[in-house]
């Protein structure tokens, strides 16, 4: 019995002392209106970055020379076939240079050759030419000043012919490759010769 | 350098003892991987900003590079590059830079002025050989410089839509002049050249090298489908004006065109080119396509159902027996089936014979000529060259 009465006397201080601290609560905060609402702002801010890759970046023939007798050899990475080297004993290839945009803004590409053909390769007619295509089937290519997907001699068009405008940043339509020919004459430079591809992206 | 090339020379002569005019040269073409590098990025991309005389302002630079080591040169480029300057000329393998902008009292050339902020890879030509690669990217800080006095350009957008529903209008103002503009702006819609409703914006005031872009909805309740033009236009003192087309679609699937001949005998394809009138996609397109002698159905077929997108042209085929046709024109009854709907059109079609014994005997004439002009030109080689013994 006592101890019915000890559980029945701390229940009830229980009550007390939370009915207590209901009545502080409600006197701090003032007023209730049953309802609370507000609104937050998330604020961010994404960067735009012009950002271009050379997803392939060699184009590997090794060393070689032109077939006795012939008057020149040609090297073509377009070219899938047997025929990719003709006249000469380079090792063949049918990689490309690949330049993917990386960024998330559209940019307009220029490419400026370091050389023409006869400061890069010299002797008698050589040809120094590239081939820009789409590598996607829907064109990353907007526009171009240039043809696509045919070969033309490395500068032809001036520094700053616009080879793509825009080339876009979606993943799906956002590389190019840029295939080259070279035609050695047997009277070619010799030795290591030595050029830069410039890629300019900038964005628009 | 040129010495020992040609002491190589000499002895790749006599070594493989070459005459002179058969002599083939070793060319050596290495992508060295030494001269290029896979990436590189400049953020942020674009920075537009309002001329202010004498303005100074600084902004940070950030450059990503696929290669740690890779020396990178920054530079400026535009007519206005003479304005900027850098905290540094050089980054290696990527960082951070400051462009300082330092413009002065007065630019006489209004518009928007683009001055590049440059970085490019720096190539070590004594490095590798054969073709390399290198990169250059660009960013653009794009300069307003105000037209003197009062100067505005509008763009306007819309959106297609079904009969019925709404058209949303987004209009951008763009203030370029020195001075503000009090405008009224106003769209007015036009079906061909005949004006159909005018909507009107509130009265707004825009401050000099500000925008606003403005919403406006038009309810199509009345609206015949079809095409329309919306022409948005603000007055202060030069009217400007700017067009947006757009197009109220009905649920209706046109058909265009389809095959005018085929030929007897055997399965042939029949295709019918189709055009949908609706703003939205209809699924489970198809055809059925009977062809009639007077009022009887010689054969029918139906075409695979297609799904058409909101306003697409595309073609669809079906394939069928000709060979109980007779040469002739027959009618041809196309029935669209779409959404509970149809379209019906018929057309004359040509049933017409393979002319394969024609072609057989063009072959045989076209052999017989050649023939006849090689058995010509040995025979006159003969008489000539008798004629030039003699």
């Amino acid at each position: 019995m006592k101890k019915v009465n000890l559980f029945l006397i701390i229940t009830v201080v229980a009550v007390l002392v939370a009915f207590l601290n209901l009545s502080v609560f409600i006197y701090k905060i003032g007023k209730i209106t049953g309802h609370a609402a507000d609104t937050g702002v998330a604020n961010l801010t994404v960067e735009a970055e012009v950002n271009v890759n050379f997803t392939t970046d060699s184009i590997e023939w090794g060393s070689g020379k032109v077939t006795a007798g012939q008057t020149s050899a040609t090297l073509n990475t377009a070219d899938n076939s047997a025929t990719n080297i003709t006249n000469g004993n380079w090792t063949g290839n049918t990689a490309g240079l690949v330049l993917r945009n990386i960024g998330n803004v559209n940019v307009s590409l220029t490419l400026q050759a370091g050389k023409a053909a006869a400061a890069f390769v010299g002797g008698t007619s050589p040809d120094y030419e590239w081939n820009i295509s789409d590598t996607n089937l829907s064109g990353s290519c907007k526009e171009s000043n240039v043809a696509l997907g045919e070969f033309f001699d490395v500068n032809s068009t001036g520094p700053s012919a616009i080879i793509c405008n825009p080339l876009g940043f979606d993943n799906a339509i956002d590389s190019i490759r840029i295939d080259i020919k070279l035609v050695i004459p047997y009277d070619s430079t010799t030795g290591v010769l030595t050029d830069t591809i410039t890629a300019t992206a900038t964005a628009v | 350098m040129k010495k020992t090339g040609n002491f190589w020379l000499l002895n790749f002569r006599k070594k493989f003892k070459m005459k002179k005019e058969v002599l083939v040269f070793i060319f050596v073409i290495v992508l060295c991987s030494g001269i290029v590098n896979a990436s590189l990025g400049i953020s942020p991309a674009k920075i537009e900003i309002n001329f202010q005389p004498s303005l100074k302002q600084e902004y940070s630079y950030s450059v990503n590079s696929g290669n740690p080591e890779q020396k990178l040169e920054i530079y400026a480029k535009g007519e206005f590059a003479d304005y900027v300057s850098f905290d540094k000329e050089e980054l290696i393998g990527g960082g951070g830079f400051i462009v300082s902008l330092n413009l002065p009292k007065n630019i006489e050339k209004p518009g928007k002025h683009a001055i590049i902020i440059g970085v490019k890879e720096k190539v070590d030509e004594e490095l590798g050989g054969g073709i390399g690669v290198s990169i250059a990217v660009q960013a653009v800080i794009y300069l307003n410089v105000p037209y003197p006095g009062r100067y505005a350009e509008i763009t306007l957008a819309s959106n297609n839509a079904n009969a019925g529903e709404s058209v949303n209008f987004k209009l951008e103002i763009i203030n370029n002049g020195k001075e503000d503009l009090d405008l009224s702006p106003i769209i007015e819609i036009f079906s061909d050249e005949t004006k159909i409703e005018t909507l009107y914006f509130n009265d707004r005031i825009v401050k000099s090298q500000t925008k606003i872009k403005l919403k406006k909805s038009l309810d199509t309740l009345n609206y015949n489908p079809g095409e329309y033009t919306a022409i948005a236009m603000i007055d202060y003192g030069k009217i400007v004006k700017a067009e947006s087309k757009f197009k109220l679609g009905e649920l209706f699937v046109n058909i265009l065109n389809y095959s005018e001949k085929i030929f007897i005998g055997g399965i042939q394809k029949f295709e019918i080119q189709i055009e949908s009138s609706w703003n939205n996609g209809i699924n489970d397109v198809y055809a059925n396509v009977s062809f009639l002698n007077d009022s009887k159905i010689l054969t029918s077929f139906k075409t695979p159902p297609a799904n058409l997108e909101p306003w697409q042209k595309t073609n669809i085929q079906g394939f069928f027996d000709s060979s109980n046709f007779e040469k002739g024109s027959y009618k041809s009854d196309i029935t669209l089936y779409y959404s509970g709907e149809t379209s019906n059109k018929i057309v004359d079609v040509k049933f017409i014979k393979k002319n394969s014994k024609r072609i057989l005997v063009l072959v045989l004439i076209v052999l017989f000529l050649i023939l006849l002009l090689i058995f010509l030109i040995k025979r006159y080689h003969k008489i000539l060259g008798g004629f030039l013994k003699k």
